[in-house]
């Protein structure tokens, strides 16, 4: 009771005025500076240059690289298991012509899967037929 | 000579002694040298008996070529060159400029290691230019700039004064609250608002005139607002823009890259097909030398008698090996598979056998008949290293060749007219049908009897008194026994005694080239013969008992030597190696019985035994040679030679 009493009391004193304002972030000051105002479009000259940057980009990756980036992978691995297996038997000296045409099979295999992937990553790069 | 060549030679004179002949460096051989050529001979040396004639061939550094054969149905190395020319191909010098200019595609290694310079350039002039066009837009607008930067900071200056008038305020606020809390009547609350009530109108005050300041720097602030709200935004565009161009950079590094990697691990599992096996081996015998040098003796008309010098403990010295035929080019994996690698830590030892050591020692017991003292050692299988075979498998890398780095000078004309000379360094792969496939050197180390002086003396060492100290100190120590670094060796040998009941004296000591030799050696001579006992000791009375490698440096003196030497515990260990005695469990009487003396039934005479050992012997030390065999395998043999 005797808090009330005080607080009645205080704003009796005070009036209230303290409460009546309070400053604006500086961020609220711009929005409301440029409220209902559009972005200005970028100027000729910046136009200029940014039809020159697209040009110029280079982006992270695409649809294709990874499709071809995922198949490589695929190759390479099968590849790598053909090879150690010939190894296996041309180490205790068992390799037949079937081993060799096999071993054949996943090179080849492999070796297209990165020329197709080389070719996909190089014109992402922007460049053009190899010399 | 050294102490610790002393102390292994005593130890095995002690073990082995007999009366022999033997090689000796030291022997005179001048009358052969001087008629009778060395050539292609090596190392020799005399014998100790003057009289004898007798010279020894040495084994010594040799080089061998093995030979190549070819696994399946024959290696074409077309698909290897093919792929490698994918890899690292780079342009000729004439052909750069349209490299540059049409941005032609030419390998993964010319992207990586060299196009990524002149590829980048353009969109770093790009960056360059989106700059210099930020800082001619904020020049051009510097009146804006400097407004909206006033405006800015006044306002900002405003806040502070809000906070600062509001902290103020609320403890005023706080401390009135406070004083009508605990005030006991109403006109006492009464005078305190009458006391408050003239600083509460001053901040109405403060307030109001801040708040008149406020409104007119946020009316000017929002007149500088709408001025660089375009300049900013047309700068936001010329940020946005860099990034795109730095993340393009990056983007064309990293996908390069990945590229280049893709093609190193394509080129690896074609590098590594076995395609066929690299056969080669040697021999340390010297038959072939000692038929030669028993040759040009007889020429010379003398009279000795040629003989190959008995060797054993050949072992195989990893620390020197080298490493031959890495081809490890630029940022290039390695191409070949010619060598293998030995961790230098690595201590090979070549073979081991395991066998009943009848030690001439004897164990001598009250009212029993002396026995003599037997145990197992571990030791080497002599000669296992003195001729090996070699079989490499020979990968299509190998076979196909090794790269060899070239050096071309690149000139290109920039768009600007700029003339930029680069040095680039990258691999070539060039066919070679003679070429080298396989090269191992193996530097060997090999043991040999020398001649020594004579010694003669006697050792004891009680077995109940040894056995008391044993389990003693292997209840108060955990580190292992005779660990002291600091006493003396004349303090040491005390302790021995009065401890262990362990003594030798020596009758007939050996002598050196001058006083300090002999102190050393007569040292040396005698922590051999202690440790000699108390090796039989342990190994004869210890259940249990584990070695542990330790570094030499952690050791202390005594440590040492008693793991430095010894026919069976220096095995147990390992040449070179040095041992530490810790955890050592006595047998009980009844391991003793059954162990010692089966069908018998003495146990207090075991434990009131001593281990005596007298010697005179005809000693001799164990020293060492090394040789380095030099193994070479081509594809075509006759380029090896």
């Amino acid at each position: 009771m005797k808090k009330i009493i005080a607080i009645i009391a205080f704003i009796a004193v005070t009036g209230g005025l303290w409460w009546s304002w309070s400053p604006q972030s500086q961020e609220a000051a711009v929005a409301q500076a440029r409220a209902g105002v559009n972005s200005p479009a970028p100027s000729p000259r910046i136009e200029q240059l940014a039809q020159e940057v697209k040009a110029l980009h280079i982006p992270a990756s695409s649809p294709s690289v990874e499709a071809a980036k995922t198949q490589l992978k695929e190759a390479q691995k099968d590849f790598k298991a053909a090879t150690e297996e010939y190894n296996q038997k041309a180490l205790v000296k068992n390799v037949t012509s079937e081993d060799e045409e096999k071993y054949q099979v996943h090179m080849k295999k492999s070796h297209a899967a990165y020329l197709e992937y080389q070719q996909i990553v190089f014109n992402q790069l922007k460049l053009t037929k190899e010399i | 000579m050294s102490t610790s060549k002393i102390t292994t030679a005593l130890l095995a004179g002690l073990t082995l002694g007999q009366a022999w002949a033997l090689p000796d460096p030291r022997a005179d051989l001048s009358a052969l040298t001087k008629a009778v050529s060395l050539d292609g001979i090596g190392k020799i040396m005399g014998d100790s008996d003057k009289e004898s004639k007798v010279v020894y061939v040495a084994p010594s550094d040799m080089k061998v070529t093995g030979q190549f054969y070819q696994t399946g149905a024959g290696m074409s190395c077309t698909d290897l060159h093919n792929f490698r020319a994918i890899l690292s191909k780079m342009p000729e010098t004439h052909e750069i400029q349209a490299v540059y200019e049409q941005n032609r595609f030419v390998s993964p290694y010319f992207e990586v290691f060299y196009a990524n310079g002149f590829r980048s350039r353009d969109i770093l002039i790009k960056i360059q230019e989106l700059r210099d066009e930020a800082i001619q837009l904020r020049e051009d607008n510097h009146a804006s700039l400097a407004e909206y930067n006033r405006a800015f900071q006044t306002k900002e200056n405003l806040n502070a004064e809000y906070n600062r008038l509001k902290e103020q305020f609320d403890n005023t606020h706080r401390s009135m609250m406070t004083e009508i809390n605990t005030a006991s009547s109403e006109a006492e609350r009464n005078a305190i608002r009458d006391a408050y009530r003239p600083m509460i109108k001053d901040f109405n005050e403060k307030i109001s005139k801040s708040h008149e300041v406020y409104v007119e720097a946020n009316r000017v602030f929002s007149e500088a607002v709408g001025k660089w709200a375009f300049v900013r935004d047309q700068l936001v565009y010329l940020e946005d823009l860099e990034t795109d161009m730095r993340n393009s950079l990056q983007n064309y590094e990293r996908t390069s890259r990945e590229a280049y990697d893709f093609a190193n691990a394509q080129l690896e599992i074609m590098s590594n097909k076995v395609v066929g096996r690299a056969s080669v081996g040697y021999s340390l015998a010297t038959n072939e030398k000692v038929a030669i040098l028993a040759g040009r003796i007889k020429d010379a008309g003398l009279a000795y008698d040629v003989r190959h010098l008995d060797i054993f403990n050949v072992t195989l010295n990893p620390n020197i090996v080298r490493i031959e035929g890495e081809a490890t080019v630029g940022n290039l994996p390695s191409f070949n598979m010619m060598s293998y690698q030995i961790d230098p830590k690595t201590q090979i030892t070549l073979g081991t056998q395991k066998r009943r050591l009848k030690h001439d020692a004897q164990i001598v017991e009250e009212g029993q008949p002396s026995q003599p003292l037997e145990f197992d050692v571990y030791e080497f299988n002599d000669n296992v290293g003195s001729a090996q075979g070699y079989e490499m498998p020979i990968t299509a890398a190998s076979y196909c060749g090794q790269p060899t780095l070239k050096t071309t000078y690149y000139t290109v004309k920039t768009a600007d007219g700029e003339i930029v000379r680069t040095k680039v360094t990258h691999p070539v792969f060039n066919e070679n049908p003679g070429r080298v496939i396989y090269s191992q050197n193996v530097p060997l180390t090999y043991s040999f009897y020398q001649k020594a002086e004579d010694i003669e003396g006697r050792c004891e060492l009680n077995i109940a008194n040894s056995s008391t100290y044993v389990r003693n100190s292997g209840k108060k120590k955990s580190g292992g026994f005779f660990n002291r670094k600091t006493k003396s060796w004349d303090d040491t040998r005390h302790d021995y005694k009065k401890d262990m009941g362990l003594a030798c004296d020596m009758v007939k000591r050996p002598g050196g080239a001058n006083p300090e030799e002999s102190a050393l050696m007569n040292e040396a001579l005698e922590k051999s013969l202690y440790q000699d006992m108390f090796h039989m000791f342990i190994m004869s009375y210890a259940k249990e008992y584990k070695i542990t490698e330790v570094p030499h440096t952690e050791l202390g003196e005594d440590s040492r030597f008693f793991s430095q030497v010894g026919a069976g515990v220096m095995n147990l260990c390992g040449q070179n190696k040095y041992c530490e005695f810790g955890s050592v469990i006595l047998k009980s009487m009844d391991d003793l019985v059954g162990s010692r003396h089966t069908g018998s039934s003495s146990h207090t005479q075991s434990s009131t035994g001593k281990i005596v050992k007298e010697f005179k012997l005809d000693t001799y030390l164990v020293n060492h040679g090394s040789a380095i065999v030099e193994m070479t395998v081509c594809l075509d043999r006759q380029s090896c030679k």
